[in-house]
């Protein structure tokens, strides 16, 4: 605005770097393409053509954590499992982003027992939680949009950690 | 001749219309039982349908569900009878939408709406209390706690209209 | 109530529903066929505690009789070679039957199951639908058998049912819903068969008919509780609980009443609260089963005084002081200032502990104090001598006292059981129902008195004696019995089974050990020790009184201290300053007080280091009643604050004292203390947590036959054995006491203890604060005249150490003497008979 509303309109658009960086950060971010249980089935159904997610620039859930910047758990994560969910996260390049998508990755849902992480934030730093039993493919994308919004608040001193 | 049968197809599906829903722009239309977030209703006179029984904690698969009751006064009239709800709280996040709170319900006072869009960037934000359930006074109608004539609301299921 | 069997209990045949069972002779049929047969009658009104009536209907079976010829005798039989039945022509209420042989019962047909579902659906004419508000709603006796027997549907109309009051306070502790009564009785039965307070009671008829109570002030009893427990509906509730929770959100913890001698069972219910911070808290007390010591009930103290527990007044942060102040310090800082106190008193170090803590922090009291080089560890309060006694001549194994009856005789000597122990009374006083002979022997008038002087209750005869000695002369009346009294001498020496229980009542530190003494010759002169059902009992105050005796604390050494002041004493879980007038001069003299206190009080303020201490709910740990049974408690609770149990705050003192590693749990003390102190070799925690099947079976699916009273899951406890049951005892002599002197103008005043006082842990339980008596003093009416004071007149008491403002009262006391009820006023009252003066502040004012 600053340099603009003084000279006219310069066809220049100006913006922070904070801003365009995070900018281009919502725009293309591809999901990691595993799922754990049920919620799984509409992560599928969120990424085919009825909902589509690449409508967001999610173009496709990449099979390697190299080359994703989204972890979204979908469904209970045994205690069996934890470890392998923490290794696929470490893997994962900054920036990386995690959402929780269910009851059951949230919190353990109605598996309040010894076989499941009761919350998956036990294991990993969760930005998102999407709430749903399984969450239908409008809820995770609004979490995904949720997730937009933190990441459009982020600041550069939060790139570095 | 295979090949042009399955490029036909092709063919066929790029002239038809995307099938892609613009969410959140467009939303699809919800089966009318479709269960999301829950409401706590309110009488015609905006007395509280909820009395604090708990059978909703009860019945709740997930124990997503937190009641803790106390009792009314005709100078502190939160719902008829003598019971309410002090503290309700659901945890969104536990909750599995399977309605069974609503089933348990003897007063019909919880009831699961189409509200669904529900993702939170911390757990605490995930428990509803009581003032986010409840629904707003209907118009004209006393809000609660409030003070009432004794002897008028003495049971806890009356016979009393639901707001609109 | 034939069952359990006995050696010489007459079995008969009875046959319930095709299948015989070998029973006892004249055991209700409702009792044995759930005890042998597993058959679970339904009832409403039959309690196996309490008389059976037969009000209810709901208990109708088939009954018969094997028919057998007049003339010779013989079975009769039928075609097929069976004996024949003959039946009653109509159906027969079982809880007024009795097993005899040759009974037929049939629970199971058409006729049965179609009676039972019509006497619900007249029960439920007009019960209001109240189930999901309800209290009772999850554990109702009535929602249980209609699930089980009931109609499916309701003929009635749901708009037309009676409408009556919802809200009726019974008192200030139980709240009646009249449309819920079921009109059973059993609150009034229990009231008056049991408790001895007749203070409910049926009122107008038919379906007018409602409870009442005819006190005042409303429902004056200290078993009140209890009555919503055998409650078969939501209709009597308490005001404590209310809504509190619903039945099955509640876990069971088990654990002892934290208050007196006898110990009781109880089960705190314990569920999650946001006002707590989202933490376990009790939600209610309720009574475990244990027959030996508390069968179904509870006092309402145990059960509505819990919230001391959370007081928001519990101290929190140890506190230490470095000049003149208290102050908040960690953990670390305060561990520091008691080891340097420690080390620095060179070997003269002290202990004195109340009645109230458990042994495990006895022990390792001791090993401290021991550790240092000390040896004196006193007993809190210094009026109650003759625990030795009472381990040596004290109630025989397996004593309980609900087997005492015709044959057998009491003597209760001066106690006030029903304010110091008041399910002992209950027990008692039952006793005396049955038939036992009640003498009760005390300077003033008790409510036991009253009951030892009645000639008739229930229509039946009791049979009782009062003695009254001078003030004092407690240890004199009983030495002299035989003499001065020789009917009532030779009814207590002649009986099947004497139980002795003698207390402090009026008496000082001697005064009291010539007592125990005399009532333990007496004992065994009259051959009255070794067996259970015989011997001596002490209400000492708190609930682990003996345990300080077991352990090595004594009131004698206690005395001790208070002349020999040391360098350190260490005051555990006592409240000198709160209970004694004179306490402030002697622990002024002491260079510095370690206190280990629930509470700030007026002893922590002559501490330099006050270490806070978890209440019994949030620890683990055993007591040792009365009756010497070492009981278990489990942790219920969260610690409040920083609060840590007192065995673990004195363990790691002696870890930095180096005395050894820190012990980790209270069940490795207790594991140290059975391979030290001898009496308690039993004593592990695994084997106090045993059970064994006990009668009546109770807590199970079926809460309308006992009531919702608690099976027993945390344990029996194991009695320790007096000396007496391992082998001979030798009467000893008993001392003469030197008695109180008052000169011309002075009163002697002799304490007295009140169920519900002012103490600083009893008072954070608001609700029964209105059952809190005004404080007064009681004198005869001479004195009175002498003195110019009549009823309710203001006066002020002065004794060494004090004076207290308290109102007058002219009551049946001895001339000379004054009651002083202890913990009434603010300032502390002397706990032994002390000369007094009276002076009159003002006239009573008239309303």
């Amino acid at each position: 605005m600053g340099v603009s509303s003084k000279l006219g309109n310069l066809g220049v658009v100006t913006t922070t770097l904070e801003d365009a960086v995070n900018w281009g950060r919502t725009g293309a971010m591809w999901p990691l393409l595993f799922g754990l249980a049920c919620c799984a089935i509409e992560m599928m159904s969120t990424q085919a053509s009825d909902y589509d997610m690449s409508r967001f620039g999610m173009e496709l859930n990449r099979a390697t954590p190299r080359q994703a910047d989204l972890m979204i758990v979908a469904g209970r994560v045994t205690r069996k499992m934890a470890p392998v969910v923490r290794q696929l996260y470490d893997q994962m390049s900054d920036p990386k982003w995690v959402i929780s998508m269910g009851d059951c990755a949230s919190c353990g849902g109605v598996y309040n027992n010894y076989a499941i992480v009761q919350g998956v934030d036990e294991i990993i730093p969760v930005d998102v939680y999407v709430a749903g039993c399984p969450p239908r493919p409008e809820q995770l994308i609004h979490g995904v949009m949720t997730l937009h919004e933190k990441i459009k608040g982020e600041r550069i001193q939060d790139w570095a950690s | 001749m295979n090949l042009i049968k399955g490029f036909a197809t092709t063919f066929k599906h790029v002239l038809e219309e995307p099938v892609t829903l613009q969410y959140p722009e467009q939303m699809k239309p919800f089966a009318e039982r479709f269960k999301g977030r829950h409401h706590l209703r309110r009488y015609d006179n905006g007395l509280e349908k909820c009395i604090g029984c708990a059978l909703c904690a009860a019945a709740c698969p997930a124990d997503a569900i937190w009641v803790e009751a106390a009792e009314n006064s005709d100078e502190q009239r939160f719902s008829p009878g003598e019971r309410y709800a002090k503290t309700y709280e659901i945890n969104m996040l536990r909750c599995i939408f399977c309605g069974y709170c609503e089933d348990a319900c003897p007063t019909q006072a919880i009831e699961l709406g189409h509200e669904h869009q529900m993702s939170f960037t911390d757990r605490r934000d995930a428990i509803y209390t009581k003032t986010m359930l409840i629904d707003p006074v209907p118009e004209g109608a006393d809000g609660t706690p409030r003070e009432v004539e004794p002897g008028v609301f003495t049971r806890a299921i009356p016979d009393m209209p639901d707001a609109k | 109530m034939a069952i359990p069997v006995k050696d010489d209990t007459k079995l008969v045949t009875v046959k319930i529903d095709d299948k015989e069972y070998q029973v006892p002779a004249g055991a209700n049929l409702v009792d044995l066929a759930k005890w042998y047969a597993d058959n679970d009658i339904p009832v409403f009104c039959y309690h196996p505690k309490l008389e059976p009536v037969g009000m209810c209907r709901m208990c109708l079976v088939e009954l018969g009789s094997i028919m057998r010829d007049r003339e010779t005798g013989d079975v009769v039989l039928d075609d097929n070679g069976e004996p024949t039945v003959r039946w009653f022509p109509k159906l027969q209420t079982a809880c007024t039957q009795t097993a005899s042989d040759g009974m037929v019962v049939r629970t199971n047909t058409e006729a049965v199951d179609e009676t039972r579902e019509n006497v619900l659906e007249f029960l439920l004419t007009s019960h209001p639908l109240d189930c999901p508000i309800c209290d009772k709603g999850g554990e109702c006796p009535l929602q249980n058998l209609t699930m089980e027997h009931g109609p499916q549907e309701s003929r009635m109309i749901y708009s037309d049912k009676m409408h009556l009051q919802k809200h009726v306070p019974l008192g200030d502790l139980i709240f009646l819903d009249r449309e819920r009564c079921i009109q059973c009785a059993r609150c009034v039965r229990f009231q008056d068969e049991l408790v001895g307070d007749a203070v409910l009671g049926f009122h107008e008829r038919g379906r007018r008919l409602q409870i009442i109570t005819s006190s005042d002030p409303g429902f004056d009893t200290y078993f009140s509780g209890n009555t919503t427990d055998i409650c078969p509906v939501g209709a009597l509730t308490t005001a404590d609980f209310r809504f509190g929770a619903r039945p099955w959100e509640m876990t069971e913890i088990p654990s002892i009443s934290p208050w007196d001698a006898a110990g009781e069972n109880i089960s705190l219910s314990m569920r999650l609260d946001r006002d707590f911070g989202g933490r376990a808290m009790i939600k209610r007390v309720m009574p475990r089963q244990n027959e030996y010591v508390n069968e179904l009930w509870i006092s309402d103290k145990t059960r509505f005084g819990h919230h001391f527990t959370r007081s928001l007044d519990r101290l929190v942060e140890p506190m230490v002081s470095f000049g003149d102040k208290l102050t908040d310090q960690s953990w670390n800082d305060a561990y520091k200032a008691a080891v340097t106190a420690l080390e620095g008193a060179s070997g003269d170090v002290a202990a004195i502990a109340g009645g109230a803590i458990s042994n495990e922090d006895l022990w390792e009291l001791r090993q401290l104090v021991e550790g240092l080089g000390g040896s004196r560890l006193g007993a809190w309060p210094p009026t109650h001598g003759g625990a030795d006694l009472v381990a040596e001549v004290g109630v025989g194994q397996d004593t309980n006292l609900k087997e005492l009856g015709a044959g057998d005789a009491i003597l209760v000597v001066a106690s006030d059981l029903e304010e110091e122990v008041p399910i002992w009374r209950l027990r008692l006083k039952r006793a005396q129902d049955r038939g036992a002979y009640l003498v009760v022997a005390n300077a003033r008038p008790t409510r036991m008195e009253e009951f030892a002087l009645d000639t008739q209750r229930n229509d039946k005869p009791v049979e009782g004696a009062a003695v009254r000695y001078a003030p004092g002369e407690a240890a004199a009346a009983i030495s002299d019995l035989k003499s001065s009294n020789k009917d009532v001498y030779d009814r207590l020496a002649d009986a099947t089974n004497l139980v002795v229980v003698a207390g402090a009542d009026g008496l000082d530190l001697d005064g009291n050990k010539a007592l125990m003494q005399a009532c333990a010759n007496l004992l065994i002169e009259t051959d009255h020790v070794g067996k259970a059902n015989n011997g001596l009992m002490s209400p000492i105050p708190g609930p682990n009184g003996m345990g300080l005796h077991y352990l090595g604390y004594t009131p004698e050494v206690t005395q001790d201290i208070v002349a020999n002041p040391p360098k350190v004493l260490i005051v555990a879980q006592a409240e000198p300053a709160e209970d004694d007038p004179t306490a402030t001069e002697w622990l002024s003299k002491v260079d510095t007080v370690i206190t280990l206190s629930l509470f700030p009080d007026r002893t922590t303020s002559y501490a330099s280091i006050v270490l806070p201490i978890q209440s019994f709910a949030e620890r683990d740990g055993t007591f040792v009643n009365g009756e010497r049974r070492v009981q278990r408690f489990y942790t219920a609770q969260g610690p409040l604050g920083e609060a840590v149990p007192a065995w673990k705050i004195l363990t790691t003192i002696r870890e930095k004292l180096g005395q050894g590693r820190a012990k980790l749990s209270a069940a490795a003390v207790m594991l140290e203390i059975t391979k030290n102190v001898d009496v308690f070799a039993e004593m592990r925690y695994k084997n106090l947590s045993q059970v064994t099947r006990q009668f009546p079976e109770i807590g199970g699916d079926d809460l309308y036959y006992g009531g919702t009273a608690y099976q027993n899951r945390g344990g029996l406890g194991i009695q320790i054995p007096s000396a007496a049951d391992s082998g001979k005892v030798k009467a000893g002599k008993v001392a003469s006491v030197k008695a109180t002197k008052a000169s011309k103008g002075e009163l002697i005043a002799l304490p007295i203890t009140e169920l519900y006082n002012r103490s600083n842990a009893f008072m954070p339980s608001g609700l029964v604060h209105a059952r809190v008596a005004v404080p007064y003093v009681t004198l005869s009416s001479s004195d009175a005249d002498d003195l110019g004071l009549v009823d309710g007149d203001l006066v002020e008491v002065s004794f060494e150490g004090g004076a207290v403002r308290v109102r007058a009262t002219v009551g049946d006391v001895p001339a000379g003497v004054a009651l002083l009820p202890q913990h009434l006023t603010d300032e502390p009252t002397p706990i032994v008979p002390t000369v007094v003066t009276l002076s009159k502040i003002a006239q009573p004012v008239l309303a």
